[in-house]
Formats: structure tokens, sequence, C-alpha cells
């Protein structure tokens, strides 16, 4: 569904992408795993067409990700990890603004917003600007914005930063429902637990560089079998760094 | 999913939307820490309205004078009201100019209203990300205070509109009721104004979201950057455009000398779209400038110099973006001998100063290719010195103001050789500050106001009284307050220009609105509403905090000068207004207005005064030594003594006569003895003492000492008073000054001060 080829970003001299070819199945739920600053979000950034990649290609279905980037938008919901949100619209409206601008009608995009802001918890405070919510709430909001047009592929960028557990469950479950509907699901994420819990398919970016990726269960046999998610990601990403933080 | 998407509906909804939110900036602000929330606006609501209309009310009426057809017969030698007089001064061939006059008129009355009601609307709104390191060479770099001059006042006046919402239709009854041409232009000119504000405004949240939705990341930032260049081209172009232009043309043109008479405003609209040049004619002069303002400033300066920055544009040297670009023209760079990379970095780094340096000369290139055969001989000579003296004063005054706990880098840029001495100077940040604050507020108003022809008393009064009381000593305005808040990220940028407007606020109040009481009075009261409703952003400001818990421990001052120059304001004006509706006569209603309103506000300050919880200021009379109150007959006799010999000697003795020759051609006619005996013998006194010992004594001598004190507060009352007046003004000043010492307390001073004016007043 989603596949790169030797997709690339550098920043002037500083290379944040290097060669990665990423190959995400359709129906699959794809851990994007990585330290602070390995890649993850220009990577996700490069999928949706916000960033121009310096080499390489990457497609979403049939759509090649810069050339077709408008197209693309309307069938990949994009979670940024920062969602912002534009001043003095309260959530309701936004929400209700990205439904019209993915072409439904402004009654369609009243009632898919009441649903979704009600799904998301977000029902007390649909009323409220969104620039006042907290981040969890704004991540909540983007989360809504980003599956408004019910996408057959997300891409999520640390969907579970600053949610409560609730939240976090909530999200958990419904990525499983997702899943099971055959929609395709990319995440980034610092959180294994969550990663073990939720993902088919694991990518782990180290320092630009795709070191590993495939089936979870596959991974792990190849490593050791039974192994954590843990070892496995600090024996690929830096055991050094692992060894000098349990000393 | 229906699928209708396509470009056309996706900037439907955007536009939609953007009307939305520009909308609810009506009713909601965002304060300093970013939440967005109804604000209380209740007070400017008020304040708007009042303003508009009694405004218009009164430019009306001023209008209705200037075009009064027999007058207008009378001032224009034609003779007796006969029919055919009137007939050819109402006929077409001559309204219609003046109708498009009218226009113009009207569309200037309309743009420096904004402006001047603007002012402090800005401030109120946490427009600036804090955490945007891009966007602080925009909140300090004094395009900022042009800026707001020239395109962004008006823009964020427009954009509360509710002036105009509240004029409009009391301007259609108006001219429903005259039943003339001329009176329909004013609501027309509103009406575009207003239309075009709305669309303009949506169009550029429009544009804005169309930006964001439909560009990647680094098109935003190509294309913002560049709309951003060009915003600041735009407002060079207006800066310029504003001194293109020359107050004699509109005065031949278009007499409204009557309105320039009863309309302060509109005489500062005039003569500060005035300076120099007559080679344009004014249609065009003003129609250029109307739609490069209005328009113009509003797509750009507001939604794309302002928000176009908020991404990281990489303009700035310190965005990481920067750091990754800049290396492109690392050769060239490091071709250049060290000490101007050094220096350049110092520029780039407080990148306004590059600006600002870039800023002067090409004023001076300015006035140097303009061509002198373009110049009416008649007109006063280019204003080439006074113009930079003020631009370097605003250039060099602001930034210090606004930066001073950085690096002054102008300061390093002009004396890069004795860097040591100037570590020493940036260690007296307070020194910096004053100086600044001194230099800036009079400085700018005296050398303004000599040029625009307006009352300099009037200005310089207030300007000096307050900008001292503003800026002058320690404990009069809390210095170390302002520097604190310069010194934490969250409020250092709003520090300096919340300042300004705490200090030139009721300045504008009463000179902007000039002799008009129905303008002053609804500038004051939107000023009060600024101040008191926005306290979100006056938090900081000890006297506008609404709840006193929270309140930080700051000694009275700033807080007092502000309230009392607010109410004197209001209430002078509101008297002064009363006093001319029963009244008719001008000058004497002015005078029982000033007195009246400044008793009044005297009267609350001092309540006021009285109530707070202040530490310095005294007042148990019981304080008083018996001894201490002997002084006051030595003094007195002294005083008057000294100020007989000065009405002998020295009768018509000149102190900085330049900065009189205009007020002495005002007053012409002696006023009435009743008032002027009340307002010199006993309202003078109080003022003075109040102004110049409560605050400005009381304040320096904490600061320098005793005498310096003395002689600083006895010397700027003088600058308040006719040259002839030095040496009485001096002395009292003295004496009150060593009494006030003494006793620590104001009456006897006052006392001095009464009983010495009654005596000059009817003995000398």
């Amino acid at each position: 569904m989603i596949s790169t080829r030797n997709l690339s970003k550098n920043f002037a001299a500083f290379s944040a992408v290097r060669k990665v070819n990423l190959e995400v199945p359709q129906g699959a739920v794809y851990g994007f795993l990585g330290a602070n600053g390995a890649g993850k979000t220009t990577t996700l950034k490069m999928l949706m067409g916000l960033l121009v990649p310096t080499a390489g290609e990457a497609s979403i279905g049939n759509l090649d990700c810069h050339k077709d980037r408008l197209a693309l938008k309307r069938l990949v919901g994009y979670l940024p990890d920062v969602p912002q949100f534009p001043s003095f619209l309260q959530g309701r409206e936004i929400l209700q603004m990205a439904a019209e601008l993915h072409g439904q009608s402004t009654r369609d995009a009243k009632r898919r917003a009441s649903e979704l802001l009600e799904w998301i918890g977000l029902g007390m405070m649909a009323a409220e600007f969104a620039d006042n919510y907290s981040i969890g709430l704004k991540k909540r909001l983007g989360l809504a914005c980003a599956i408004v047009h019910d996408p057959a592929v997300l891409l999520l960028d640390e969907p579970t930063n600053g949610l409560d557990p609730y939240a976090t469950r909530l999200i958990r479950n419904w990525i499983g429902e997702m899943a099971q509907k055959g929609k395709t699901i990319v995440l980034s994420t610092h959180r294994l637990d969550f990663a073990e819990h939720v993902c088919s398919h694991l990518g782990i970016l180290h320092k630009g560089e795709l070191v590993v990726q495939g089936e979870l269960q596959a991974i792990r046999q190849q490593r050791a079998a039974g192994a954590h998610l843990e070892d496995i990601f600090f024996a690929l990403t830096g055991a050094e760094d692992a060894h000098a933080i349990d000393s | 999913m229906p699928s209708t998407h396509n470009s056309a509906s996706t900037n439907r909804i955007l536009f939609r939307f953007g009307i939305r939110t520009a909308l609810r900036q009506l009713t909601h602000i965002k304060n300093s820490e970013g939440v967005i929330k109804r604000a209380p606006l209740i007070v400017s609501w008020i304040g708007f309205a009042l303003m508009s209309l009694l405004g218009n009310v009164s430019l009306l009426r001023s209008l209705t004078r200037a075009y009064s057809v027999e007058e207008k017969l009378n001032a224009m030698n034609l003779g007796p009201c006969t029919t055919e007089a009137c007939q050819r001064l109402m006929s077409p061939s001559h309204v219609w100019p003046q109708m498009i006059q009218f226009f113009w008129l009207g569309l200037a009355f309309f743009l420096v209203t904004m402006m001047v009601v603007a002012v402090g609307v800005p401030l109120c709104r946490n427009n600036y990300s804090a955490e945007d390191p891009d966007l602080e060479w925009i909140s300090t770099f004094p395009v900022r205070l042009r800026t707001w001059l020239a395109g962004r006042l008006i823009q964020k006046a427009m954009l509360n509109y509710y002036f105009w919402l509240f004029a409009l239709p009391m301007l259609v009854v108006v001219a429903l009721y005259r039943n003339h041409a001329l009176y329909w232009t004013l609501p027309a000119a509103i009406f575009v104004g207003l239309v075009t504000n709305i669309m303009a405004t949506s169009v550029g949240v429009a544009l804005d979201m169309w930006i964001q939705c439909r560009l990647t990341l680094k098109r935003q930032r190509d294309v913002r950057v560049i709309a951003s260049m060009l915003g600041f081209l735009i407002f060079a172009v207006t800066y310029f455009g504003f001194r293109y232009m020359e107050f004699g043309y509109w005065r031949t043109i278009f007499d409204y000398a009557d309105v320039l008479q009863n309309n302060a405003l509109i005489a500062f609209v005039g003569q500060l779209l005035a300076l120099e040049f007559p080679g344009f004619g004014p249609y065009l002069t003003l129609l250029l400038l109307a739609v490069i303002t209005a328009g113009c400033s509003i797509l750009f300066m507001e939604k794309l110099l302002n928000k176009g920055l908020s991404v990281d544009s990489g303009l700035s040297p310190r965005s990481t973006n920067a750091r990754r670009i800049a290396p492109t023209g690392k050769k060239y760079w490091e071709s250049l001998p060290t000490m101007m990379r050094q220096e350049l970095r110092i520029v780039a780094r407080d990148r306004q100063y590059a600006f600002a340096l870039l800023a002067l000369p090409l004023l001076c290139l300015f006035y140097l290719l303009m061509p002198p055969a373009a110049r009416d001989p008649s007109l006063p000579p280019p204003k080439f010195i006074s113009e930079l003296m003020l631009g370097a004063m605003l250039v060099m005054a602001y930034p210090a103001l606004n930066r001073i706990h950085r690096t002054p880098s102008w300061v390093w840029l002009l004396t890069s050789s004795p860097r040591p001495l100037m570590d020493i100077l940036r260690e007296q940040q307070r020194f910096w500050v004053v100086l600044a604050g001194l230099i800036m507020l009079p400085g700018a108003l005296v050398i303004h106001n000599l040029q625009l022809w307006l009352d300099p008393m009037f200005d310089l009064r207030y300007a000096l009284a307050l900008a001292v009381i503003g800026l002058y000593a320690k404990n009069v305005v809390d210095v170390s307050l302002v520097l604190s808040m310069m010194q934490t990220d969250q409020t250092r940028k709003h520090a300096g220009p919340a300042f300004m407007l705490l200090s030139l606020g009721p300045i504008m109040t009463i000179n902007v609105s000039g002799g008009e009481p129905w303008t002053a009075c609804g500038m004051t009261l939107l000023y009060a509403g600024m101040v008191l409703g926005f306290h979100d952003k006056a938090r900081a400001f000890e006297p506008y905090v609404l709840d006193p818990a929270s309140a930080p421990t700051i000694p009275a001052g700033l807080s007092d000068g502000m309230i009392a120059a607010m109410l004197y304001a209001l209430l002078a004006n509101i008297t002064f207004l009363f006093v001319q509706l029963f009244s008719s006569m001008t000058s004497i209603a002015l005078l029982w207005g000033n007195l009246i309103g400044g008793l009044i506000a005297l009267v609350i300050t001092q309540f006021y005064f009285e109530t707070r919880q202040t530490t310095d200021v005294p007042r148990y009379l019981g304080r008083i030594r018996w001894q201490d109150l002997l002084l006051l007959p030595l003094l007195l006799t002294a005083v008057l003594a000294g100020g007989w010999l000065w009405q002998q000697q020295a009768p018509g003795w000149r102190f900085l006569d330049w900065l009189y020759f205009l007020y002495e051609r005002k007053v012409a006619q002696p006023p009435p003895p009743l008032s002027l005996l009340l307002l010199a013998g006993f309202i003078g006194p109080l003022v003075d003492e109040f102004i110049f010992r409560g605050l400005i004594f009381r304040g320096a001598r904490t600061r320098f000492g005793f005498w310096v004190a003395c002689f600083g507060s006895a010397l700027l009352a003088t600058l308040c008073y006719k040259p002839a007046d030095f040496g009485p003004v001096l002395l009292v000043g003295l004496a009150s000054g060593i009494l006030y010492h003494r006793t620590k307390i104001l009456w006897p001073g006052v006392l001095l001060g009464i009983i010495f004016n009654l005596i000059r007043l009817t003995w000398y």
C-alpha cells in the first residue's frame, strides 16, 4: 500500500532521512519507532506531501506522494505531531471545516463533526476554541480531523502523545478496529509497549536510516524468540546508550 | 463520501471560515497566555461608541459651519447671500469638487482616527507567538512603531471596526436630515471602508488558510518570506507616501480653516499627511495612500508580515532553518575580514538595527533626490533636519527602550572601538531607559509639533509632564519592573510598547482631540476601557490589576500619574463640553472646562492617593513639624521679592524662545478675569505641586538627590509656562521643593503657589 524507494531528505548539510525503503502492506498497522530526531516525522511529512524529498520516491496506493499530493490528501488522513489550528475557531467548527474541505456537504460535515467529537471525548469541549485546548485535547481534535473523511490510509505522528490512559486505550482499540476494516495505518511512537500491543508491522529508524522492518513476530523470532520489543529496539539503535542508561 | 471537491469550493469554504474568524475577533481576544476568551470589551465598546458618535457630531458640526452658505459666501467675498450667489455656490460644478475633497477628508479622518484609536489594540492581542524567534525582530524593530502608524494600526483598527458600526447609521441619519450631497460623502466613505475592511480581512484570513492548506511547508515558507518582504516594501512606500505630501496644498485647495480650528484631529491629519513635496496633486497622493494603506497593509502587513513569519522563515539567523540554509553564502562570508564579520553578525543578530541604520540614509537620499524646482516657493522650507532628527530619535530610541537589556548593537556599531566604555554603560541599564524615554517622548513630540504647527505648548506641557512621570525616576515609575518585564521571555516584547502606551495614551487623548471635547471624552473613555478592559495584558502594571491579591507590590507612581492624567482629560473635557453647550463661547468654555475638570480630577486623584495603600505618599498631617512650617512665610517673602525683581528687571526675558513663538501668536486675546483668577490662582498651583513636586521631585530625589530634583522639577515646570514667567515659576518651584522636602506634604507648597499667584495677578 505504502512504499518508498531510497527516500532521502537533507536539510542543507544535515541529512534527516537516508535512503529509506518502506514497505507497508494493506491492512497493516505499521509502527514507526526511533529515537528523537531519527527522522520519523520527516518521513511522515514526505509521505503526506508536505516536504519535498531530496531524493527517492514515495507512493501511497497508486499516488506519488509529491506529484499527486492534493489527491493524496483525499486518500490519507494525517495527524501531525503538534496539531495546529486556526485561531478563533471552535473545535467543532474546525472539524466541520475539515470535513467540508474534504468535499462533504455542510449538513453532513456538521453531523460528522458531532459524531466524531462525541466519540473522541470532546463533546463537552466542542464549543471551546481549539487554541484553548490542552495538548491532549488538541491531539484528539487533530485525530478527529485526520479521520473525518474516513481515509483508507492513516499517518499518525505520535498519536498517544499527551493523551490520558482512557484516550490511549480508546485509540488502541480503535486502531485495532480500523485494521480489521482493512485500513492501513502508519504510526510513529516512542512508546514501545503501545507499539507492541497495536502494531502488526514494525520499522525502526536510527539516525535517518531504516535499520529493520517487517512483521513484528518475524522480527522477534529473528532476534530471539520471545524477546521484548524494548530489547530489540535498544539492540538495534545503539546498545551502548542503553548500557549507559542502565549503569 | 461525496466528492464535489474542487478549487472553487475549497476557496469558498476557506473564505467562509475566514469571515467567521475575522468577525469573532470583535468579541474575543487572545491574551498573553495565548488563551482566547470573550473579552471584557464593554468599556471599550462604550468608548468607541461615544467617541464615534460624539466625534462625528462635532465633525459634522464643524463641517456644517465650514459649509454653511452664509459663512462661505462671506469667506469668499461673494457678498450677501443672494439667490444667484447661493445658486452659484451650490451648483454642481462648485459642489462636486468639494464633494470629492470631502470624501478624501473623510477618508483621511477615518484613517487617522483609526491610527489613534488603535494604539492599544495591538498590545491587547498577543499576535506574536512567544517562542518564535523570527518574530522578535519585528516586534522590536522600530518598524513596529512605524508599522502601527502606517499600516498595522489602521488594519488593527479596521479589524475592530465598532467605531464605524456606530458611526454609519448616525451619519446616515444626519445626511438624511441635512439632505445634502456633501453629507453623504462621509457615510459613503465609511461604508466603503467597512466593506473593504471586512472583505480584505476575510480574504487575508482565507489567503492564509489557503497557504496553509495548499502549499507544502517549503513553499509556504517561500511565499511568506516573499510576502513579508513585499509587506516591508509597502510599509516603506506608505511611510514615505505620508512624508510626501504638503499641508499647504490642502490648505490652498480646500478652505477648511474652520474645521481645522475646531477639530484638531483633522488638522492633525492634514498636517500629518502633509510634508514637503508639491509635485503630486493631493487627490492622486491621497488616492495612492488610501489604496496602499487600506488595501495592501491589511493584506500584507497583518496576514503576511505578522502571521506569515510565524513559520520558521529562515529570516532570523537564530532560526534553526537559517542555520541549515546559511552556508550557501559561506564563501563570500568567509572572505570578509574578521572584524567586519563580527560586526555584521551583531547586526544580523539584532536585525532591526540593520534596518534602522538603513532607514536613515534612505531618508537622506529621499530628500536629496527631491527636485528643488518642484517646490512651491511660498511653502515653508523642507524640514530636512528636523525630519532627520525625528527619524533618528525614533529609530534609535525605540529599540533602545525595548531592547535595553540586550546589547544595544547600534551603540556597538557606532562606537565599536571603545568597547570597555560601552560595557560600563551597558550595565547602567536604567540610565538608558531613562535617556531613551526622555529623548523619545518629549523630543519627538516637540519636534513633530513644531513642524506640524500645532499648539506646541499644549503638547509640550503634557508630553513633558507625562513623559517625565512615565519615565523619570525610580520611585515614580518602577523602572525595575519594566526592566524585569523585559527580561522575561513572555513579557519582554510587550514591555516597551506597553510602557509607551501607558505614557502616550493620555497625551494622545488630550492632544489629538485638541479642543474637541466630544472626541476627547470618547477617547479618554476608550483609553480607560483599553487599560481596564484588557487588564490581562496590563496585569503587570499594578493599578490595573483588578484582583488585589495577585498584585505585585509596586510603589505608587506611574499608575497614579496615568490615572490623574486620564481623569484630568476626561473630566476637563466633559466639563468643557457642558460649559460649551450653555455658553457658545469657546475660549471661556475652554478655561472653565479646564478649571472645573482639573479641580474635580484633583479631588478624585487626591482621594485616590489617600485611599491607596502606598507607603511613600505622605498623607499624615501629624507628621509636620511646626518649625518647618515657619519656612513658608520666609520662602514666600523671598519668592515675592524675587518675583518683583524679575518683573522689574527682566520683563521681556525669553527663555527657550523657539519653543514659544507659536504660542505667543496664539494667545492674542486675554482670557476672562474670573476664570483666569481661579485657574492661575488655585488650580495652577495645585496641579503644579501635584505633578512637579508630588511626582517628579519625589521620584527624582530618591535617585539624584535633593538639589538636582529640586532644580530639575522647577526647571521642568518653567517649560510649561510662558517665557516671561520663567523667573517666578523657577523661584516658586524651588521654594515648593524645599517646603515639600522639609514638611513632607504638598500643601504648604500649594499654599505658597496660591498666595504668590494671587498677589502676582492682582498686584504686579
